[in-house]
């Protein structure tokens, strides 16, 4: 199977990244479907705030 | 107490034998991400590591990232190699689903790069948790 490489924004990358390891991280610990969905959530939510926080803070050095 | 989650009938059913299947589970669980949950009776969490897994390894295929071959001499090599090996299966795919080899002179196969490593790392943490439920220090 022969695949080009995809352009990508850096956005786009931190969606799938976050929602793929919400999605394990969820799955570790004893749960009820409806708390793992919670927590994947939750988890999937603090990656993006917290990664485009980072970004930004990084934003002054990166001119 | 009884577990009232009928998942985990299989390996509350006898204990010590269970135990004793740790080891060999845990490497199925490595082998082939989310077996190891499977066999012990959580299917669901199973579904979810092996979606979790596969995801980010082949997203980093498609994104081109770089996949560590065995026998690095640079402890980074080294290092990498580990990280990519702990998706098991998926890590024999990459030659397959990569053909043209990495590119890592773009953003996406850098990108790529640590999703492959990072579907290593994830499938490592549920083949411990697997193994931490086998010995039923965990449920």
């Amino acid at each position: 199977m022969l695949i080009a490489a995809r352009p990508v924004s850096h956005f786009s990358a931190l969606l799938i990244f976050a929602l793929l390891v919400s999605l394990a991280i969820s799955c570790l610990g004893e749960r009820t479907p409806l708390e793992r969905v919670k927590h994947a959530a939750w988890s999937f939510v603090l990656f993006i705030v917290i990664g485009v926080g980072i970004a930004w803070l990084m934003y002054p050095f990166s001119r | 107490m009884d577990d009232p989650n009928p998942e985990h009938a299989s390996a509350q059913a006898n204990p010590a034998k269970w135990r004793a299947l740790a080891l060999p589970i845990a490497v199925a669980g490595w082998a082939v991400p989310g077996l190891a949950h499977w066999i012990l009776g959580r299917r669901g969490r199973a579904l979810g590591f092996f979606a979790a897994v596969g995801g980010l390894a082949i997203a980093g295929y498609i994104l081109r990232g770089n996949v560590f071959p065995p026998g690095s001499s640079d402890p980074f090599g080294k290092l990498g190699f580990f990280a990519d090996a702990g998706s098991g299966v998926f890590y024999l795919l990459a030659n397959w689903i990569e053909r043209a080899g990495p590119d890592v002179s773009r953003a996406a196969g850098d990108y790529g790069t640590r999703f492959i490593a990072s579907a290593g790392v994830v499938n490592l943490i549920s083949v411990f948790d697997a193994y931490e439920i086998a010995l039923g220090r965990r449920s």
